[in-house]
């Protein structure tokens, strides 16, 4: 039962993990709901597509400051031993559909081309500020990128 | 269906996995006309169960997920076993289960005593052999006794010798579980095992043999009687005899006693020819059966042989797995190495001490003073080979009182049984009370505050200072006279810490004896000695060690002070300053040392999980020990930060307000010390010192072992 480094703790729930939970708010209310995310080579940002008359746009454009939620976990006692729950701590805006950032989201995420093409959805990305890593239920870690 | 229980007529080869491979060899031996005495398993189906119906399942899985093992020390493994074995301790069996079990006792078992053996599957093969690393219970009788004894065996899957062993051969423990054999005990006037090849001989087979039954001879107390036997004719090649046939293991109340055996037997050897020549055939037969060499059990009746196990004989490297076992210790070999300890080593260790302080070194020329550095390096090794040997497997006295308290007790806190210990007066404790005096004089009187501080000292302060120095100055830790009265200026501007009192230790002890019937009260009485004694010996040794190891700095010192003289380096090793003092011409170089970063700068550990060992949570500012003066830097109420405590620092510990260590456990110096002073304390924090900075700001959860980091 060795244990990994946090590094590939993480690259290894960034890569094999598709859905994700967003945390956003308005004036002091919280808000999260599941998400299709992607993420780059060096973990520096996190891309995924919302329409853009939703909720979480509309939080994320009054404010840029979020929190995503990435875990492995299989809804078993063994989590408790085996998950990694990973939290991106960032600033969220929208971006133009550019073929570098289309190209990475849809490596990951191919059935969602229909959606993310739609005009009436909006390409987001995180620049993720700090990764906070738990596993073991109660072993936390912080990577800081910037 | 789960079938929770199977008896031993009804076993076949499909519940093999189900019953384990004791329970499942001995029905095929039985079947063949073997003579087994009845049993019954309780099958690994009835584990499993056992585990989910009362949660259990997810908290073990909490526990180990603690910390991976490969990191852990053979303490933390303890404390780990020590608190899963509580958890099942406390557990109740699911009535689904009980009645099935006691259905099957009141049956057939209800007038016997049995035996209850652990059976796991997959436990013994050509490959694997647990054999020792479970445990046994003999001589259980009445339901409630059998159905606690049931969850013993399955507890002692998770003990740290059966865990750190399927770590070796690289068995999953999740996967692991356990059956119980149910078996009526047969009284034998003489036991023993028979090997029928001798690992060591391919054409021989080795019997041995003892008087009584045959746990004396399993765990080593009793030396048996040996013979070597030619396998093809099982003509004897060689007797053995035992050196002395003074002792046997016979049946008590509950569970079974070491006793004299009486003058008739000691001369007489426990076998006879015609004895030898049946379980020679037995073994062969036994052989024959399972197509592989076989290592068995048996017990002999008013002339009948019953075989009580067979396995294959292992191909593993025994010295490997005796390690393993060696975390288990009889209350027997605890007592002579107490007497060992206490009698011979400790009185030679304090007159090794005594005998290096009649020397000064200021009188010897440097070929001298190399010779001293060599002589006391030679002392010094060789107490601490000791320490390793001896003084350690003592520290089992406490492990050992540990288990049967909780067994007997049933307390809801694993470790409440520390609070009987502490009755002893331990020399760091002593220690701390004369500096406390010492600080106490500070906190009255302002003017010695500034004599000290211009470092003038006289007077009665002088007198009890310097009679503090000669008896407790002396340790690798206390470089000179100033550290320590810088630390006792801290101490007095801190109010003084009282030591905790054990809650009510004395009504604890008294609960604890009268659980035991009157004629088992004196060995309660015993083991509680022993304890106490190990706990007291766990930290004075180092004490005694740290001692003799400050004279064999002193000298190093001494000869470093010299070479400075002629501007050689201070960074240099032993052997290099006794080369250099030899030799004027010999200029050694620096050693440099290299550092490992645990981890790469951007990542910074904010919550890790360790060992709770001292109840309490506390937030403060973090001190990292990492060299010898940085113990002097401590200030009031920080949390100190360390990698090893050992009883020669522990002077700083009526200073601190919490005490973070890699090293972890229960049972180690930083823990007692801890638990002492009523402060927090986590242990079996990796890393520690590499992970925390000087002036973070730590919180220390004693309650569920747990340290939070923040950087500013």
């Amino acid at each position: 039962m060795e244990e990994k480094v946090p590094e590939e703790n993480l690259r290894q729930v960034l890569m094999e993990q598709g859905l994700a939970v967003l945390a956003t708010e308005k004036e002091g209310d919280p808000y999260t709901n599941l998400i299709a995310f992607a993420a780059t080579e060096d973990f520096k940002k996190l891309f995924f597509v919302t329409p853009r008359f939703t909720r979480k746009y509309s939080n994320i454009q009054l404010s840029h400051n979020a929190s995503i939620l990435i875990d492995n976990r299989s809804n078993t006692i063994s989590d408790f031993k085996d998950a990694t729950a990973v939290n991106a701590m960032g600033a969220i805006r929208e971006v133009d559909k550019e073929p570098s950032f289309v190209d990475q989201y849809l490596s990951k995420q191919p059935h969602l081309e229909k959606f993310l093409k739609s005009p009436s959805s909006a390409m987001m990305m995180m620049e993720v500020k700090k990764y906070i890593i738990a596993t073991s239920f109660q072993n936390v870690v912080e990577m800081n990128l910037r | 269906m789960n079938t929770l229980i199977i008896p031993m007529e009804n076993i076949t080869e499909e519940d093999k996995e189900n019953v384990g491979g004791k329970a499942y060899s001995l029905s095929r031996l039985r079947k063949k006309g073997f003579n087994v005495p009845k049993y019954f398993s309780v099958t690994a189906d009835a584990y499993r169960k056992f585990l989910k119906d009362s949660g259990l399942e997810g908290q073990i899985l909490l526990e180990i997920s603690r910390k991976d093992f490969g990191k852990m020390r053979w303490e933390e493994m303890w404390d780990t076993s020590l608190r899963l074995k509580n958890l099942f301790i406390g557990a109740s069996i699911s009535n689904e289960i009980e009645n099935e079990i006691i259905s099957e006792i009141a049956m057939k078992y209800y007038q016997f005593p049995v035996v209850i053996r652990s059976s796991a599957p997959g436990e013994d093969s050509v490959n694997t052999s647990f054999a020792g690393i479970h445990e046994s219970y003999v001589n259980v009788r009445g339901i409630d006794p059998i159905l606690e004894h049931v969850k013993l065996v399955w507890a002692s899957l998770w003990s740290d010798s059966a865990i750190l062993y399927r770590e070796e051969l690289g068995l999953d423990i999740r996967q692991s579980s356990m059956a119980v054999l149910v078996q009526e005990l047969v009284e034998g006037e003489k036991s023993g095992i028979v090997f029928s090849k001798d690992p060591n001989n391919e054409s021989h087979l080795t019997i041995e043999a003892v008087y009584g039954l045959n746990e004396g001879l399993v765990s080593g107390d009793i030396e048996p009687d040996r013979w070597i036997l030619d396998r093809k004719n099982g003509e004897i090649v060689q007797h053995i005899v035992a050196s002395d046939r003074e002792k046997s293991v016979r049946l008590n109340e509950s569970g079974t006693s070491l006793e004299k055996l009486p003058a008739a037997f000691s001369d007489k050897e426990p076998l006879n020819d015609d004895e030898i020549r049946r379980i020679y055939e037995m073994a062969m037969f036994s052989e024959k059966v399972f197509d592989s060499p076989q290592d068995m059990e048996w017990t002999i009746r008013d002339n009948e042989i019953f075989l009580l196990q067979s396995r294959p004989i292992t191909t593993l490297d025994d010295k490997e797995k005796s390690w393993y076992i060696s975390l288990k210790r009889t209350f027997e070999n605890l007592k002579a190495l107490r007497m060992k300890i206490e009698n011979v080593l400790i009185p030679k260790m304090i007159s090794d001490s005594g005998s290096m302080s009649q020397l000064d070194l200021q009188d010897l020329n440097d070929i001298e003073i190399a010779d001293v550095i060599i002589f006391r390096r030679s002392i010094f090794q060789k107490w601490d080979a000791t320490y390793t040997k001896e003084f350690i497997p003592f520290a089992h006295g406490m492990r050992f009182f540990g288990d049967v308290y909780n067994e007997k007790m049933k307390p809801s806190d694993p470790y409440e049984f520390m609070d009987l210990l502490t009755n002893s007066d331990l020399l760091s404790l002593q220690r701390n009370k004369q500096l406390n005096l010492l600080a106490e004089m500070v906190r009255k009187d302002n003017s010695l505050r500034k004599r000290i501080d211009s470092g003038s000292i006289e007077g009665e302060f002088a007198n009890i200072f310097e009679d503090f120095m000669e008896l407790f100055g002396r340790s690798s830790y206390i470089e000179d006279k100033t550290q320590m009265l810088k630390l006792i200026l801290e101490l007095s501007s801190h109010p003084e810490t009282e030591v905790a009192n054990s809650k009510d230790s004395q009504a604890l002890t008294k609960d604890f004896l009268y659980k035991f019937d009157p004629k088992e009260r004196s060995y309660a009485s015993e083991l509680l000695d022993i304890g106490r004694a190990s706990y007291k010996l766990r930290d004075d040794d180092n004490i005694y060690l740290g001692n003799i190891e400050g004279y064999y700095l002193d000298s190093v010192k001494e000869g470093k002070q010299r070479l400075l003289k002629r501007n050689i380096e201070q960074n240099i090793s032993d052997d290099d300053v006794i080369k250099a003092l030899r030799d004027l011409n010999y200029v050694p170089k620096k050693e440099v040392l290299t550092q490992e970063n645990a981890l790469p700068e951007r990542f910074m550990v904010r919550q890790i999980q360790g060992q709770p060992a001292s109840k309490g949570l506390v937030s403060g500012i973090a001190r990292v020990i990492e060299e010898k003066d940085d113990l002097f830097n401590v200030r009031s109420g920080e949390i100190l930060i360390c990698d090893a405590i050992d009883p020669n620092m522990t002077f700083v510990a009526p200073l601190v307000s919490g005490i973070v260590e890699r090293r972890g456990g229960m049972l180690i110096h930083g823990a007692i010390i801890a638990r002492k002073y009523g402060i927090p304390c986590v242990t079996g924090i990796t890393d520690a010192i590499d992970i925390i900075n000087t002036g973070d700001e730590v919180t220390v959860d004693g309650y569920l072992g747990i340290v939070m980091i923040q950087r500013k």
